[in-house]
């Protein structure tokens, strides 16, 4: 299952400071350790989406506390429920599955090629030379090897230089009034649920 | 070196530079995605003139590992 909220400068102090107090501690300390209120809006409602989803498809309504792996990527202690979440300044996006899965959401901000030298293989380089939209094609690009790398459980330590992208299923969105692209990772010749595929937009 | 490293997140991210410190972390304190990160280090290659290759971005996760990778380079450029 797939959950996105997209309308973030609707997620009200009242409803944020209700949605806090509601957290379980550990959660509440991690999102109050950011400096910045829409950072840790945007931690909280992660969380709010999480415990929509576990609640709906799996009827948990306590969330266990993460445990995380050597990269960081974190899980649900001694269930065998997969989750990713992922939040830019627009949008909070959460993936639940009974298989490994990974998401990420990104704002479209102007190219800049310090970075994809930095990330892109010299094909994906030639391929955004030649891009008319290279903005939006980028920020796809870079997406697409976050959500790869958060379903191999690895985070930065990817080099992204090295993912082959084409090996994996993805699916790709953007945004309606093109602010983000969404882009979620089922792995390698995975089993993909029909729920998996299906984006349930939140609001509020 | 740290003033110069504060000011550059306190610009990027819009954090005012006294809530930041040298154990500060990046994602877990000032709010950077990895999509930021990479963008930060950009900057702190060109601030510094400085090449830093994209394996080692994962180890910079506080002000203090940043700021000692940029030193250990910039001695290295030295000698």
């Amino acid at each position: 299952m797939i959950y996105i909220c997209d309308n973030l400068l609707d997620y009200s102090d009242e409803l944020y400071l209700k949605h806090l107090f509601s957290l379980p501690a550990w959660r509440r300390e991690k999102a109050l350790q950011y400096k910045k209120l829409e950072d840790r809006k945007r931690s909280v409602l992660a969380f709010v989406l999480l415990q929509h989803a576990l609640r709906e498809k799996y009827g948990i309504t306590e969330v266990p506390e993460f445990v995380y792996n050597e990269f960081g990527k974190p899980s649900l202690s001694n269930l065998p429920i997969h989750f990713s979440l992922s939040h830019c300044k627009t949008a909070v996006a959460c993936a639940v599955s009974d298989y490994n899965i990974g998401i990420d959401v990104e704002n479209i901000v102007p190219y800049n090629p310090n970075v994809a030298r930095k990330v892109c293989t010299a094909t994906e380089l030639k391929m955004l030379e030649r891009s008319e939209n290279k903005d939006v094609d980028f920020i796809k690009l870079w997406t697409i090897k976050e959500a790869i790398s958060k379903y191999e459980g690895k985070g930065l330590s990817l080099s992204f230089c090295s993912i082959d992208t084409g090996k994996y299923v993805l699916r790709l969105d953007i945004n309606d009034n093109k602010q983000f692209v969404m882009t979620i990772c089922y792995g390698v010749k995975p089993n993909v649920l029909q729920e998996d595929i299906k984006i349930n937009k939140i609001t509020f | 070196m740290l003033d110069k490293v504060i000011s550059i997140i306190s610009e990027y991210q819009g954090v005012s530079k006294e809530e930041i410190h040298v154990d500060s972390h990046l994602v877990n304190d000032l709010g950077f995605t990895s999509f930021d990160v990479a963008e930060l280090v950009g900057q702190f290659e060109e601030a510094f003139d400085i090449d830093i290759p994209d394996r080692k971005i994962r180890d910079l996760k506080t002000i203090a590992d940043i700021v000692r990778y940029i030193e250990i380079k910039k001695s290295e450029k030295e000698q």
